[in-house]
């Protein structure tokens, strides 16, 4: 029979497909966009304010619903067993795990660059288009670059928690674990893979928190490769 | 090793090889997307998904979730995926657990019409009764190591012998429950070896008075025993017999 095995593209296709064939998971992200309404009829707030928590507004819940999805994602097909059927297809799991990050990523950028533009727009609309640094186009490009780069970090942490443990509650459990302790040390503190998107994130957009940054980069990074060499582990029977 | 080379660096393995080891699926996905998920890593089109559905009788069902399924619908819908990339080379994995009379016979069809393509099929099963119905060829792997590999014709002619009022009811009752007599007389009936217990129970339950139900010659139940346990007699332990052996029967068609 001609032909390689699947490449990465094909396997994001597949990925996508699954979310979108899913009973929950369309409503998941869809209710993620949605939730953010409210606030934008009802947030009454000037331009500063606007303008300051444009990265929080955007990327905060999105970046930790991506790490949660990211889990699901990988921790479903070990639930349902399904991890196996995929493997006998693509013996290359390493690639099934790229795909599934990438197709995290892509979701969470998609979302992401859609709060950012909707909040954007929402602040030019009460406050003007300088109000929003439109007429700074730099700074919005560099303010959405931020929230991209933590939000796939963010979704990083969960694919490769989420393969390290095969299991939903195991790595939420992990994650909340981490989120619960990483406060309590000032070395820890907004430098742990949980509370570093919310150390970039939560600060006004007129301040860049680097050593966050990095932290969630790098925690993102570590995972990843982490669940690229746990994947190779046998399957339970 | 499989066709020569490691699995993992065939081409399209999944279109070499279909595998049933797992009635694996997302309960909330339906039979028709299930099969499309495993089908794009194939390149396999939305065609031949409907053909695979068609193949195992789940043509009426394919848009239900799947988490609504019976086990045979779900064994039928493993079997089905391993389909999907027209495999030359069909391996099972107990494949008849869950599945109904009329399921365990459909099965036993499908095989042979497989095998009838020149196409194989190796089955791994501890059900010798089914095995010893279905296969041509046995192979016999106790702690690691095959013990057996021959034809399933050259292991004895091992059968099952019944006499009864009422062979044709029973040959029809058991033939329900996909055991197919070999033969049937007036007052007697002629089945595989190691469906004895089998006979009994069906009897039993519809009030068959036998006169006489007994196995002849050696069957595959005595044969894997000797060759897994020797010295042993299939007991109280079970086919897995004592803590430490344990034997695993393969066949092919």
């Amino acid at each position: 029979m001609p032909g390689r095995q699947a490449g990465v593209g094909l396997l994001v296709r597949t990925e996508l497909f699954k979310i979108a064939s899913s009973r929950w998971q369309p409503v998941a992200l869809t209710a993620v966009l949605i939730l953010h309404v409210p606030p934008m009829l009802w947030a009454g707030q000037d331009a500063a304010a606007s303008w300051n928590g444009l990265r929080s507004r955007s990327g905060l819940f999105t970046g930790y619903a991506m790490m949660a999805f990211g889990i699901l994602v990988v921790a479903q097909e070990y639930r349902h067993r399904t991890a196996a059927l995929a493997f006998l297809a693509v013996p290359g799991r390493r690639r099934i795990t790229i795909a599934q990050y990438l197709t995290v990523a892509a979701v969470g950028l998609v979302l992401s660059a859609t709060l950012f533009a909707a909040w954007l727009a929402v602040g030019a609309v009460r406050h003007g288009g300088p109000g929003m640094h439109l007429d700074r186009p730099a700074d919005v490009a560099a303010a959405y670059g931020v929230v991209a780069v933590t939000v796939c970090a963010a979704g990083a942490v969960g694919v490769g928690v989420g393969t390290l443990l095969r299991g939903s509650t195991g790595a939420l459990l992990a994650l909340g674990c981490c989120g619960a302790f990483e406060p309590l040390l000032d070395a820890t503190r907004f430098r742990g893979p949980v509370t570093a998107p919310l150390g970039v994130l939560a600060w006004p957009t007129s301040e860049l928190e680097t050593a966050s940054l990095a932290s969630a980069a790098g925690w993102g990074v570590l995972a990843l490769v982490a669940g690229l060499f746990a994947v190779g582990r046998d399957l339970a029977s | 090793m499989v066709f020569g080379r490691a699995y993992r660096d065939l081409d399209h393995p999944a279109r070499r090889i279909g595998a049933v080891l797992d009635s694996a699926s997302q309960p909330g996905r339906s039979a028709r997307d299930h099969l499309r998920v495993l089908a794009l890593p194939l390149r396999v089109g939305r065609r031949r998904v409907d053909e695979v559905l068609s193949t195992v009788g789940l043509d009426a069902a394919a848009d239900r979730p799947t988490g609504g399924f019976s086990l045979g619908m779900r064994g039928r819908l493993a079997l089905a995926a391993a389909l999907l990339g027209d495999p030359a080379l069909l391996i099972l994995d107990e494949p008849t657990g869950g599945l109904d009379p009329q399921g365990v016979r459909w099965l036993r069809e499908f095989l042979r019409s497989w095998a009838a393509e020149g196409r194989t099929a190796l089955l791994s099963s501890h059900v010798l009764a089914e095995v010893s119905q279905t296969v041509d060829h046995i192979v016999i792997i106790s702690q690691g190591r095959i013990v057996l590999d021959a034809p399933a014709d050259r292991l004895g002619d091992g059968h099952v012998e019944v006499r009864t009022a009422d062979a044709a009811r029973l040959a029809g009752l058991l033939t329900e429950r996909g055991l197919v007599p070999t033969g049937v007389g007036r007052d007697e009936l002629r089945l595989p070896a190691g469906t004895a217990e089998q006979v009994g129970r069906v009897a039993a339950q519809h009030g068959i008075a036998l006169v006489e139900l007994h196995t002849h010659g050696q069957d595959l139940e005595e044969i894997y025993f000797a060759l897994t346990h020797p010295g042993a007699a299939a007991g109280p332990d079970g086919p897995d017999g004592p803590p430490g052996r344990a034997g695993s029967l393969q066949g092919a068609r």
